[in-house]
């Protein structure tokens, strides 16, 4: 009887709030795992009469850790069609393929009428996505159910295999020349099954039916980085607006989630819930040195000379994709703390800054907005 | 074969006394009956008194060790830290009944029992504290914690035996479900809530004292005096409450407007909603207060009890001050 294996490259990604279930198309890459806390026992005796010491151990499993999962998907925006199977919304607004796991990151992910908290579909009327932290000061954010279905293109027999109660920890754009807007996607769930049909209405043998498709087979929502440009403007510790051209860089958004675990004696605790710790929004970006007036030199030489300014304060904006048309992708930061840009020696000399986006007060949640823009 | 006791196999169990004399029946598990309770650390021990006396002498100059009596047991101790379960229990109820009603006698036991889930070569052991009081009740309250109970007491008698497990208690069945904090209400007199608290505790303190109970009778039988009964002289019930410190300060809302106040309302809810976690309704409080200048400047209430409820644990009326959880 011949092996059953998996590759891979035959898994499908799928994300369920309920009965509602959208399809992730992921990259090559995407992981899962989940280990236990175990503790070791040992004894430390001294010797007897016969020179024995008694040099055993044990151990115990105290609990599991929670799920880590991982994956990378495309940065897909799209306008619905407003009907159809698997249509994201009944009216011809913009969506991304992605914003089930953004619904998450930024809130508490409850999905009606076609929406979620902190994404809205209609701020822009020129057709847009507008994603903000607004209700993401809260000590639990939403959850999603993830499932990976092994084997799901390879006409065999499928294993799904199931991650209960998933939070959203972090996300990771990185713009590197030459590829494709592609956000990295972590985060933590309570524990991994394998799925059962009777568990899931929308499970039958081995095979997902996803409620929201719209976007995942389309080829004209991927969105070049190549186009990408950054506006940066300061008023501390200059007035300046700089002209930079982008080689390169990452932004990085975190929850800084922990899963709490019960730690009782006599079981195995499973992980209960997650906990938010303090949002980051933080990132870098490099581009060549260039001494034009109010270009990268003037930036190095405005921040190491800034001496009395403890916070200062560049806006930034990203579009990925170029600044106008579509798709395309813009991270705006109004706030942003940059540290002094080091210097990379290559054959052309470079410049790269890291900088930390902040809110306006520090209970604020307006240090990142994020624009998906398709037509 | 040696049998090794392992904590990490160990369950605590309540076990209620039908008479003073009875001591195995309506044996609640911190799981068994309702399934939710559990603990996630528990420490026991009991000490003996040894008297020491001179025994040299002009003529026995070579004495120089001095001789021993034991004739007197030190009270048992006990530790345990216990999470707070989603639903009713009976165990932690009694508990809670302990901390907030002491009496004079005392009707519950705690058991420790290891060896539910045997092992290699571990043992069925049973360590038993009889008679307990709770001395010091901590509420812990933690943003990434599920709710804890940690209280430490007395009891007269600990005793530490091999017992078959299921001839003992039977099957038990073990908690899943706890408490955690995602909501948190604290509330000045005016009803304001406080704003920006970093943390807060809840402790409970009873003060308790055995009865003499060595006699010399006893002493000359060579019978060892454990304590009988006791009393609980005082309690204290106090906390604090950390907030960043805001412009307005914090002693300038909320009702309170000097850094110290006196006969104060205090109410706390922590726990999973308005209407599940600790519940503490105090009437009489009185507040001081302390800046600090760490990183971010806060402010902290230290506050004490000073209402005295007939029975703190009736939480039929805000109208009175009481402590519950709420499941």
């Amino acid at each position: 009887m011949a092996d059953t294996l998996y590759f891979s490259r035959n898994t499908k990604v799928y994300a369920a709030i309920g009965g509602n279930v959208w399809e992730i198309p992921v990259l090559d890459g995407f992981s899962f795992s989940q280990a236990t806390n175990a503790s070791e026992i040992t004894l430390n005796e001294m010797s007897d009469a016969s020179g024995n010491s008694r040099r055993g151990r044990q151990m115990f499993t105290d609990s599991y850790a929670p799920a880590e999962w991982s994956f990378s998907t495309y940065v897909r925006p799209f306008k619905s069609e407003g009907s159809g199977t698997g249509a994201a919304d009944s009216a011809e607004k913009v969506h991304a393929v992605e914003e089930v796991l953004w619904a998450q990151m930024v809130g508490a992910g409850t999905y009606a009428s076609n929406t979620f908290p902190g994404l809205d579909h209609t701020a822009d009327t020129n057709g847009a996505l507008d994603i903000n932290f607004d209700q993401a000061n809260k000590t639990s954010l939403g959850t999603i159910d993830l499932f990976f279905v092994m084997g799901a293109t390879s006409g065999g027999t499928e294993t799904v295999y199931h991650i209960e109660g998933c939070c959203v920890n972090e996300a990771s754009l990185d713009f590197d020349i030459d590829g494709i807007a592609t956000i990295n996607w972590s985060g933590m769930g309570k524990i991994i099954k394998e799925a059962a049909d009777a568990d899931h209405s929308f499970l039958s043998g081995g095979a997902i039916t996803p409620t929201v498709t719209e976007g995942t087979s389309s080829t004209s929502n991927f969105i070049r980085n190549r186009l990408t440009s950054l506006a940066i403007s300061s008023t501390s510790p200059t007035t300046t607006t700089y002209d930079l051209v982008l080689t390169g860089g990452n932004i990085t958004i975190s929850n800084n989630m922990t899963f709490l675990t019960p730690e009782t004696l006599g079981t195995v605790n499973q992980p209960l819930a997650h906990v938010t710790g303090t949002r980051s929004v933080t990132g870098n970006f490099t581009c060549y040195l260039n001494a034009e007036a109010s270009s990268s030199a003037d930036l190095f030489e405005n921040i190491i000379e800034g001496t009395s300014t403890i916070t200062n304060n560049f806006n930034l904006s990203f579009k990925v994709g170029g600044a106008s048309g579509d798709p395309r992708l813009e991270l705006d930061m109004a706030q942003c703390h940059l540290e002094v840009p080091s210097h990379g020696i290559e054959d052309v000399i470079s410049l790269e800054t890291n900088f930390h986006a902040l809110p306006s007060t520090i209970d604020g949640t307006d240090e990142l907005t994020i624009k998906y823009v398709a037509t | 074969m040696t049998d090794y006791i392992f904590k990490k196999n160990s369950e605590i169990y309540i076990a209620e006394p039908t008479s003073t004399s009875g001591r195995t029946t309506n044996t609640y598990n911190m799981g068994v009956n309702t399934s939710i309770l559990a603990v996630e650390d528990f420490s026991i021990s009991q000490s003996r008194v040894n008297q020491g006396y001179k025994t040299k002498t002009l003529h026995e100059p070579h004495k120089l060790s001095d001789g021993s009596l034991v004739t007197k047991i030190n009270p048992a101790k006990f530790q345990m830290t216990i999470l707070v379960p989603t639903v009713t229990d009976v165990a932690i109820d009694i508990i809670m009944d302990a901390i907030l009603k002491p009496i004079t006698n005392s009707n519950f036991d705690i058991v420790a029992f290891s060896g539910h889930k045997p092992t290699q070569n571990d043992a069925d052991f049973k360590v038993q504290v009889y008679n307990c009081f709770i001395s010091n009740a901590e509420f812990i309250i933690e943003t990434n914690s599920v709710l804890k109970l940690k209280v430490q007491g007395e009891g007269t008698m600990m005793t530490g035996e091999h017992v078959d497990f299921y001839s003992f208690f039977g099957a038990v069945s073990q908690p899943t479900e706890f408490q955690k904090v995602d909501y948190l209400s604290a509330k000045l007199p005016d009803s304001t809530d406080i704003p920006c608290v970093v943390s807060l505790t809840v402790e409970v303190q009873n003060s308790i004292n055995w009865l003499p109970s060595q006699t010399l009778n006893n002493t000359l039988a060579g019978v060892l005096s454990s304590p009988q009964q006791a009393t609980v002289d005082k309690r204290t019930v106090s906390g604090s409450i950390t907030a960043y410190t805001k412009a307005p300060k914090f002693s300038s809302v909320g009702g309170l407007s000097h850094d110290h106040e006196l006969n104060k309302i205090l109410s706390i809810v922590a726990g999973e909603s308005a209407s599940k976690g600790f519940k503490f309704n105090l009437l009489g409080c009185t507040y001081t207060s302390r800046l600090s200048t760490g990183t971010v400047f806060t402010t902290t209430y230290d506050w004490e009890m000073t209402d005295n409820p007939t029975n703190f644990s009736d939480s039929s009326s805000d109208t009175r001050s009481y402590i519950k959880i709420q499941t």
